[in-house]
């Protein structure tokens, strides 16, 4: 029965902040801002490759951009298809043998971006996808080399596109480095698995969970900002 | 200037080639407003893409200003395709930068420095008239005003030949003619080779110097601008012209209909002038001579790019002799008489 009482221990239980300690809940904080603005940063970096690359060669024109969009759109296809939670057992020896260790932030960071960067990438292209042909015929017209249709036409008529899916991927990443935290990486997600769930401390959990909110919420905000100052369509 | 020599352009379609330009020859002088006038779908829009190489053809040849366009490289087509400008239906400019930057665009692209590119930049565009809105992005303009960015920009790297792929074909009326008269002053005073296609023959008649007509690949039928619409041969030219005429034609109609009841009698004769005849008093000469009197029902000057066309519906009354005599005179003057009905 829901009686009072019964209620107000649960509400005990949730604000029972002495529990909580301080110092591991900043060191945690640390550490899932290393986790996720790290991966946010390559993920950027190599998904833009990826989707520029799958954009390139979508049209099919020689057998070198036919075999280039096969393999790339296979990769992508995959490593966004696998579980995170499972990729990152997957990983494990892939792992150890480039961070040297299995645990940490640091050690989560190949898997955070084997799965972040393809699904970025496929933003990517959808972004590229919507840029008017008649702009890209336009920049041909005036004699411009590949190069500069990347990085005067595409690129910055995809910018809010670009922006806004990394907002989003950015936010994934951040769930993703506390499934990361649960088998050992650290950050708010460990903190939320080991203190709050295995030693029974609801408040733990519950003040790990704010910290999250607020990480995701300023990243929305900054992301959301941003895409409207660049848009002038 | 431009010229083409028997070029084809055969695009594959599911293995299906479709002739989108047939055996075409043509050429283009310094200086000229040319148009190609057809439905969508003639191939126009193809052959005006041959030129700056957008499309390459599958035979024949190509020269622009000396230079033959066919068995350049990629890397010197492009260099080349920076002396032809190009502007386009739905403007093309990019949202993403201002009108300054807009038309900077092919200077960067042309490897011009930066102040450099900045001075030019704002000369075209106190050219073009939009020296007020040059920190505006494209999304802040009106139609007229994106196409005028679009023509700074097309001028930047002082093109020999303009290419203008139905560049009016999104505006309004008014705003259709400002944008003629852009390029007929630009034509004029930069001595740029004007290229235009359009499905419009009144954009023709008022800028274009020489005109094509293409259907289904090929081109019909070719001339100065007065001879072609005086004298069109092929069906599908004497159907632009109607629709060019469209308008007047349906007022005129009307307003004949009324006459007919006001003034039963007498004929009713459409005269073409043209030139220098505009001037000329025939009217009240034939009026005069014949002792007949001459009703004028309707009167329009169409100009075109150098001369300008009259088309004057007239009533002619008076007895049968008298206006027999009439008509015989005015067929004495160098324009172009036709009975558009008789007495009813």
């Amino acid at each position: 029965m829901f009686n009072q009482l019964y209620v107000g221990s649960i509400l005990a239980e949730y604000t029972n902040l002495e529990e909580v300690s301080w110092d591991r809940l900043w060191t945690a904080t640390q550490q899932t801002l290393y986790m996720t603005v790290i991966s946010v940063i390559l993920v950027f970096i190599l998904g833009l490759i990826l989707g520029l690359l799958l954009y390139e060669t979508r049209h099919h024109q020689t057998i070198w951009s036919v075999a280039l969009y096969k393999i790339v759109s296979v990769f992508v296809n995959i490593f966004r298809s696998i579980p995170f939670i499972i990729l990152i057992v997957l990983l494990i020896p892939f792992t150890k043998a480039i961070v040297q260790s299995m645990t940490g932030p640091s050690a989560a960071l190949p898997a955070l971006i084997l799965s972040a960067a393809p699904f970025y990438a496929r933003l990517v292209e959808t972004g590229l996808r919507e840029v008017d042909k008649g702009v890209i015929e336009a920049a041909e017209a005036m004699g411009a080399s590949k190069l500069e249709l990347i990085f005067k036409v595409y690129i910055p008529e995809s910018l809010p596109s670009i922006i806004a899916g990394i907002t989003v991927t950015a936010i994934s990443l951040v769930g993703y480095t506390a499934m990361a935290g649960v088998i050992g990486a650290g950050g708010l997600g460990n903190l939320a698995y080991l203190e709050g769930f295995q030693r029974n401390r609801a408040s733990v959990t519950l003040v790990a969970t704010a910290v999250i909110l607020i990480i995701v919420f300023v990243i929305q905000f900054i992301g959301d900002r941003w895409v409207s100052y660049i848009d002038k369509r | 200037m431009i010229t083409l020599e028997k070029v084809t352009k055969t695009f594959l379609n599911n293995k299906l080639a479709f002739e989108a330009v047939k055996e075409t020859s043509l050429t283009i002088e310094k200086g000229e407003i040319y148009g190609i006038v057809g439905y969508s779908g003639a191939g126009k829009s193809t052959l005006l893409r041959l030129l700056n190489g957008l499309e390459r053809p599958s035979s024949g040849k190509i020269v622009i200003d000396n230079s033959e366009l066919t068995p350049l490289s990629k890397k010197e087509l492009r260099k080349e395709r920076q002396s032809i400008g190009m502007i386009f239906q739905h403007f093309n400019l990019l949202w993403s930068r201002t009108v300054l930057e807009n038309v900077c665009f092919p200077l960067e692209i042309a490897g011009i420095k930066k102040a450099d590119r900045i001075e030019r930049a704002r000369e075209l565009i106190d050219l073009v008239g939009l020296s007020d809105k040059a920190e505006a992005y494209p999304a802040q303009l009106s139609g007229g005003e994106k196409q005028r960015v679009g023509i700074a920009r097309a001028l930047a790297n002082n093109p020999k030949v303009l290419l203008c792929d139905e560049a009016t074909s999104a505006l309004d009326p008014q705003t259709t003619d400002e944008v003629l008269d852009l390029l007929a002053k630009i034509n004029e005073e930069l001595n740029v080779t004007i290229v235009l296609i359009t499905h419009e023959m009144e954009v023709v008649r008022k800028i274009c110097d020489r005109v094509a007509v293409m259907n289904k690949g090929e081109i019909v039928e070719e001339g100065s601008v007065l001879h072609v619409f005086r004298e069109p041969k092929q069906e599908i030219t004497k159907r632009f012209i109607k629709q060019d005429r469209e308008t007047d034609n349906k007022e005129t109609r009307q307003a004949l209909t009324e006459l007919k009841q006001a003034y039963p009698e007498g004929q009713i004769v459409q005269i073409f002038f043209q030139g220098n005849n505009v001037g000329s008093p025939i009217i009240t000469r034939v009026s005069r001579e014949c002792d007949c009197d001459i009703n004028i029902i309707q009167g329009s000057i169409q100009s075109t790019h150098n001369t300008p066309m009259g088309t004057l519906i007239v009533q002619v009354l008076g007895d049968q002799d008298k206006q027999d005599k009439a008509l015989a005179l005015f067929k004495t003057y160098p324009v172009e008489v036709e009975v558009i009905q008789k007495d009813v």
